[in-house]
Parts: C-alpha cells; structure tokens; sequence
C-alpha cells in the first residue's frame, strides 16, 4: 500500500490475527517480572502500538510472538530505567567498587519465591539488570544492549546488582 | 561456580489480562492500523452507500442511537463479529460497570451503556422486550443473517424480498435489541412503490413533504 499513514493490507490483519495468540503471552511476560497488573496492561498495550508503528513504518520483517515479547522486554526495560530517573535513590549504583567481589563466593540455594520479592524491592537498575540476567537467562552481551550500557559496565552493574541482591536477601533468610 | 542466582530463571508464562483490557487494546490497534471499517478476522459487508462514512460526518448525524444492555462488553463484542462494528469509546465506572460507549456501524453512530436501574436505565432483558427497531442498511443480508444467528442472535423472520425493492430480515440480538436488515434490491421511486401497492389493494401510500405539524421544521 502507498498510504504511510495505513498499514499494508496484509501487514495490518496479520497484528490482529496473532493478537489472540500474542496477548497472554506478552501480558504474561511482562506481569511476571513487573508484578503490577497496571503496569503490565501499560506495557503490553505500548508493546502493541509499537508494533503497529513499526509495521507502517515496514520496519518488521517477520511478525512473530517472539518478536513482540522481545520488544516487550524493551519496554520493561525502558519503563525501569524511566523508574530510576524518577526516584532518583540509585546510591546502590555506582557505589564502592570494592563490593564487586565480594559475593561471586555464594553457592547457596535461592528460593525463589522470596527472590521475586527481593527482587520487586530493589532499584530500578538492579531488578533490570537482574531480570534480564536471570529470569530471562540473556547472556550479559545481550543485557549490555538492552540497558544502552557497554559490556563492561553491565558486569559491573550486575555484580553490584548480586550483591545488593544477596544483602536484602540475607535479611530475609540469614542463614542464606 | 555455579551461580544461585541462575535458579530464578523464569520461563515465558501466558497469562490472560482482563477481557476489558483485550478488547480495548484491540479496538485501539484497529484505529492505529486505519481499518475502517475494520478488515479482519471477519470482514464488514455494511454498505456504506447510503451511511456516513467518515468521523466527521457521522458526527453530524442528529440522532444516535443510545443502547442499554445487560452486557455491554459482550455486546460490543457481538456487534463488531455480527455487524462489522467499530469501537471507539469505553467509559468504565470503579464498579465495572460501562457507563458509557461508543461504537459506529458503517460509519453509523451508536452510543450505548450497561444498565443503571437506579437511574431509570434499564435494558430489554428487564423490560422483556424492546419497542425500537434499528434499521441497518447492509450489502449482503444473507451472510449477516446467518452471521448474527450463528452468534446467538434469534430471527424473527428470515430474509424475504419486499415490494419496496429491499430483502429484509428480523431478528433480535443476544441482548434484547430488535434489528431490521435490509438490503437494497431494486431501486424504486415512492410513485413506482405506491403504484405496486394500489395494484395489490393491502396498503396506501401516502408520500407527503410537509413538517409533522405547521412551524415544526426539524
């Protein structure tokens, strides 16, 4: 179609076709790690939109479900790090780089149920960092794109992230 | 090393968001994508030969329609498969109840609402029945028909060509609500049609062009 404004014919229902089949599994992903319902209906509607955007614009090559939770995942990502610049209380981040080693020691055992709840209560940076890290199993290559960061900064990041991790963790369960 | 941290891998987990929510985002991809009216899955054969066809002029339109039904969710929902209609609005109060909506039928406007009895605004399902018709103009009465019936809708009577020149069909929709289908077979002048009526003996037909009463112009 020669419209800009319009997706093609084809381009356009084949959104639609997949909605049914893509949208627990977007709205799912999404819920999962952000664990807020507003939220992820937030996220999931701005992950479709997206699509929409990038189908006018032919940007797409090949409209799957794994592509939209893949940009899904972008939006998670986009919506922390818009959380971090909000709060504005990322000491954690940057912080003394001693820290760095001093938990790549710990074999225990995680529960994961109070994970996620550890998880859900710390900064912006470090859930991003660690959910992409752990709960998505991304190789740090691929969480470094994700945050905008390069590699080298991502290690450190996630190093301090464990740490941060490990810490509020141990409150929880001291014998961890 | 292994790392502990490594155990929290969470799979990919669907999990179904609110209908609500569903159906909203859906009909807001339909308006970014510009399907209108809208193609798929199942394509709208409305015509739109004698409706509005744009937003603007059915905003012109100088009367709407405004439905109560005991579920507007579904309701919008068996008019967009049914009908081919076009979600534009949703007003949702904090007790989930739809306190209004907007959807247009070949450009067509309707505005519709869950009940409020405390407000006097109640629905066919409570009255028992419905005293208004709406009269939609289609371009292929069979397969809406058999559309709306497979979809829960019950027919009142099925499709029959008219001396006016159209097929028309009855039925009333899952929620209480009466609808004419009609499609235009033969384009006939109120003179042809008045002629074919004076030769059966069972109707007059009187064309007039006055206002309903002296000053009354609408």
């Amino acid at each position: 179609m020669s419209d800009p404004a319009t997706a093609s014919d084809d381009q356009g229902p084949a959104l639609l076709v997949l909605y049914d089949e893509a949208l627990p599994r977007v709205y799912g992903y999404l819920l999962h790690r952000c664990g807020d319902e507003g939220i992820a209906e937030d996220l999931t509607s701005e992950t479709f939109l997206a699509a929409v955007d990038g189908l006018q614009r032919g940007q797409i090559p090949d409209l799957t479900v794994a592509w939209l939770v893949g940009v899904a995942r972008h939006k998670l990502v986009d919506h922390w790090r818009g959380r971090a610049r909000d709060e504005r209380n990322l000491a954690a981040v940057g912080a003394d780089p001693r820290q760095a080693t001093e938990v790549d020691d710990w074999d225990a055992t995680v529960d994961a149920v109070v994970a996620r709840e550890v998880l859900a209560g710390l900064g912006p940076h470090h859930r991003a960092a660690l959910t992409l890290r752990y709960l998505d199993g991304l190789p740090v290559p691929s969480v470094a794109g994700h945050l905008g960061r390069t590699i080298h900064a991502t290690e450190a990041l996630l190093v301090r992230a464990r740490t941060a991790f490990r810490n509020e963790y141990g409150e929880r369960i001291p014998d961890a | 090393m292994p790392d502990p941290l490594e155990s929290l891998r969470l799979p990919e987990t669907p999990e179904t968001p609110p209908r609500e929510f569903a159906a909203v985002l859906r009909g807001r991809l339909e308006a970014a994508l510009g399907l209108w009216p809208p193609t798929d899955p199942r394509p709208s054969t409305i015509t739109r030969s004698t409706s509005m066809s744009t937003a603007e002029t059915a905003a012109a339109q100088v009367v709407m329609p405004y439905l109560c039904v005991h579920d507007s969710v579904a309701a919008l929902a068996f008019y967009r498969d049914a009908f081919g209609a076009f979600e534009t609005m949703r007003v949702v109060g904090d007790d989930g109840r739809m306190g209004h909506c907007e959807f247009t039928v070949g450009g067509a406007r309707f505005m519709m609402a869950d009940e409020f009895p405390e407000m006097g605004v109640v629905s066919p399902r409570t009255l028992g029945n419905s005293p208004v018709m709406l009269y939609l103009e289609v371009d292929d009465i069979d397969h809406i028909h058999a559309r709306a019936v497979a979809d829960g809708a019950e027919s009142l009577r099925p499709p029959e060509d008219q001396t006016h020149g159209n097929r028309t069909a009855t039925i009333v929709d899952p929620f209480g609500h009466r609808w004419m289908l009609s499609q235009t077979i033969e384009q006939l002048s109120t003179e042809q049609y008045a002629a074919r009526e004076a030769a059966s003996g069972e109707w007059t037909v009187n064309a007039t062009k006055a206002p309903v009463e002296p000053g009354y112009l609408t």
